[in-house]
């Protein structure tokens, strides 16, 4: 009885078995918030609730390095804003998109925008979305420096 | 629940009167030779001699402080030892097992002359607390040349704490136990650049099976990690697509501050990771008593089941929630976006995201939404690639930043502390093929499908032990013991098309004729789908392998196809009719026919709940009726 259970079980690692890959897979364009990547066997998906992996491989992720970003060249930004913007690109395009959101509240603040003036840095940029994703290939730096243009901060 | 008591002595500093005033006599002499030694010596070194290091040991001793509440929070002692593996956590040999060795080794390290990687640059919250336990205060606090630790607190600037509560996402059952984070939040409006701490395991690339069970043994050890709190996000609202609660805490900003000292002191430093016992949400509590150390916190969950849920409740009873917020999941807010279009508008803006076709010239802006959200789905799941995604993604965007602003409607679910506690017991009344019986049910965890449904996912269920014992005529006999019962019926529509799927394995008594009820082991699972139809039920249907032992020939193999239906009847009663008919076709060959109908009255705020059945069955050749009502409570 006990033989049948190890042989199923190892069966079942075998037609279940995924590694748990998971990238963080930052980059500095659009499209880089992590994916699911390998780890979406039903069976993992299920059981990967069971532990929380580690993301990475640091445990304190407290630096704000991004590494392999170039950074903005005419707005004086700061890394804190570098690292957000290299994060969330594709949820900053939304919000720029739709005029408004949380991620495009957070990139006002790190750039200085009085509570005052959200709603009219919102909608200036909204209206220069083009002139600030340039192209599908556009980078971090420079849609930190594209929106500094657009909304004119020096 | 059931509780252990603690095995440690009820904390509290003893104090004797006459010793205190010898305390506030040695403390002004302390400072008054700290003062003539500052003027004298202008070198800003705190250097303590050893025999001042000795005072200070004296009065940790008469105050006995290694009982105070706060050092066993630091320590994280559950009973008479710390939950911490890791040797480095321990200045003391014995630090694991002796609060007080530990309490008067860190008074040695602490407050011995300054030097590089001088032990105040790790253990700050403990250096903090025990200067103003000991009356202490140095010219200089060590800390200040700790580049580490300095560039760790200006990058938390920590103010106030928010507990978060991810959901449950679908086809995992398993998540509806939840999980916990801790948010500290600065001064900054934005709480996306808030920092969030997370207990974690550190797993390998083991696969999935191997995965979940080294979690339950504790063969993972388990750490605090702290990220930035979008990065939380785009995991777990994104993509696991889980709803998300925060629940802003009650602490003040000196209680929050100790707690981010307490969590640099963690760093790196594993304990083993239990799923059941000591995870992620009983890790987050030590930290929360270490900000508040006279919350009992650990030791009323003191048990042997933590369930995230629980450990939220607990401190909620502590009075510590002050408010909560809602935060929808990517698949929730593309529901909801879904919800204000028409078919036609919704199948042309699908198309647009999958890049099959649609016209994107003159459509709304509401369609452009959904269709950004849905990429960045399809993205997420992979199924669709890099530059595609980006191309189209801007394409999108571009279009729908010429249309002003939209607002959809996204309904705030029920709060998930209003979910039924996590263990049941119920009795009740019933018949089987002509014989009255009496029973007793009872299971610990977790939910199904009949229980009440607040703050719960609909469609799905995770049941372990389910055990019940039934009386006839005076004799008392197992009627069933499920070892696992999970189920995720999970609807699909025109966006979501997720499979749905059930496994359930154990002990049941079939009735074989009128007196006989021999008893089988099971072991069944199955997939299938399942959508929402007329008068809102969610309609399944699935295909069910099924095994099982068996008296006249040793085993019964064969497949099974079960097709049912469930609603939520007024969101509050919930009902379930199925009918499943599994042809056994090797071992002992026959064909097993049920057609069952349950419903579930919850009352007493979710305390308790009426559950009445109704099944007929054909076994073979043999055909019986069972019914049966009982009452059940939660606790």
């Amino acid at each position: 009885m006990k033989k049948m259970i190890v042989v199923i079980m190892a069966l079942a690692m075998l037609v279940f078995g995924a590694t748990a890959a998971m990238a963080d897979n930052v980059g500095c364009g659009i499209g880089s918030e992590i994916f699911k990547g390998k780890m979406d066997t039903t069976l993992f998906q299920i059981l990967a609730v069971t532990t929380n992996g580690i993301l990475g491989n640091q445990t304190f992720g407290i630096t704000f390095g991004t590494v392999g970003c170039s950074q903005p060249s005419s707005f004086a930004s700061s890394e804190r804003l570098n690292q957000f913007v290299a994060s969330n690109m594709d949820a900053i395009a939304q919000d720029i998109a739709r005029g408004q959101g949380e991620s495009l509240d957070t990139v006002a603040e790190l750039m200085g925008v009085e509570a005052g003036q959200r709603a009219q840095f919102a909608s200036t940029l909204q209206s220069g979305f083009s002139s600030i994703f340039t192209s599908a290939d556009v980078t971090s730096a420079e849609v930190i420096d594209n929106i500094a243009k657009v909304a004119s901060l020096s | 629940m059931t509780a252990r008591p603690s095995g440690a002595p009820e904390a509290g500093r003893t104090k004797r009167a006459g010793n205190r005033n010898g305390t506030i006599i040695c403390g002004g002499l302390l400072a008054a030779a700290y003062f003539c030694a500052l003027f004298l010596v202008a070198s800003p070194a705190s250097a303590l001699a050893s025999g001042d290091i000795d005072q200070l040991k004296t009065r940790a001793r008469s105050a006995a402080l290694w009982q105070s509440p706060q050092w066993r929070a630091f320590l994280h002692y559950r009973g008479d030892e710390s939950v911490i593996d890791e040797p480095k956590y321990f200045l003391s040999v014995d630090g694991k097992t002796n609060a007080e060795a530990e309490l008067i080794a860190s008074i040695d390290a602490l407050f011995a002359p300054l030097s590089d990687g001088h032990a105040a640059c790790r253990f700050a919250a403990r250096y903090e607390w025990l200067e103003a336990e000991l009356g202490f205060k140095g010219a200089v606090e060590p800390m200040r040349d700790c580049p580490e630790f300095r560039q760790y607190m200006e990058a938390l600037a920590p103010r106030s704490a928010t507990l978060v509560f991810p959901e449950s996402y679908i086809n995992s059952p398993a998540s509806l136990f939840g999980h916990t984070l801790l948010r500290l939040d600065s001064q900054l409006e934005s709480k996306l650049v808030s920092f969030a701490i997370n207990y974690a395991a550190r797993t390998g690339q083991e696969p999935g099976a191997l995965y979940a069970m080294k979690g339950i043994v504790g063969m993972y050890d388990g750490y605090y990690t702290v990220h930035p709190y979008f990065k939380r996000l785009n995991t777990y609202g994104n993509i696991e697509n889980r709803d998300i609660w925060e629940y802003e805490l009650d602490l003040t900003e000196d209680e929050v501050r100790r707690l981010a000292l307490h969590v640099w002191e963690l760093r790196d430093m594993g304990a083993e990771y239990y799923f059941f016992d000591e995870n992620c949400s009983y890790a987050l509590l030590f930290l929360i008593e270490a900000a508040r150390p006279r919350l009992s916190l650990t030791r009323e969950l003191d048990a042997y089941w933590v369930i995230p849920l629980d450990t939220i409740r607990a401190i909620d009873g502590a009075g510590l929630i002050k408010s909560r917020s809602y935060r929808p999941s990517r698949a929730t807010r593309i529901r909801s976006i879904a919800g204000e279009l028409g078919a036609e508008h919704l199948d042309n803006a699908i198309r647009i995201s999958s890049g099959n076709g649609g016209a994107i010239a003159n459509i709304g802006a509401m369609e452009l939404e959904f269709a950004s959200e849905y990429l960045q789905y399809l993205r997420a799941e992979g199924k669709v690639g890099d530059a595609e995604y980006r191309q189209r993604l801007l394409e999108i965007l571009g279009a729908r930043s010429a249309l002003g602003q939209v607002e959809y409607a996204v309904t705030e679910p029920v709060n998930p502390l209003a979910t039924h506690l996590s263990a049941q017991a119920s009795t009740g009344v019933g018949f089987s093929g002509g014989r009255a019986f009496g029973l007793l049910y009872a299971r610990p965890a977790y939910h199904g499908l009949l229980d009440p449904p607040a703050g719960l996912r609909e469609g799905a269920s995770i049941l372990f032990a389910q055990t019940e014992a039934r009386l006839y005529d005076g004799s008392a006999e197992l009627s069933r013991f499920a070892l696992i019962d999970i189920a995720s019926i999970s609807p699909a529509d025109r966006v979501f098309k997720p499979f749905s799927w059930m496994v359930s394995a154990g002990y049941r008594r079939e009735l074989t004729s009128d007196d006989e009820r021999p008893g089988v082991l099971w072991i069944e699972t199955g997939g299938g789908m399942a959508a929402h139809g007329p008068l809102g039920a969610l309609y399944y249907s699935m295909l069910r392998p099924a095994v099982k032992t068996d008296h006249e020939m040793g085993y019964a193999l064969g497949a099974g196809l079960s097709i049912g239906a469930l609603k939520r009847i007024d969101e509050r009663f919930p009902a379930s009719l199925e009918a499943r008919a599994f042809d056994y076709m090797a071992g002992h060959k026959h064909r097993q026919m049920e057609i069952e109908f349950r419903q579930g009255v919850p009352f007493g705020a979710g305390r308790y709940s009426l559950y009445f059945s109704l099944k007929g069955s054909k076994l073979g050749a043999y055909s019986s009726t069972e019914g049966s009502v009982s009452v059940g409570r939660f606790f």
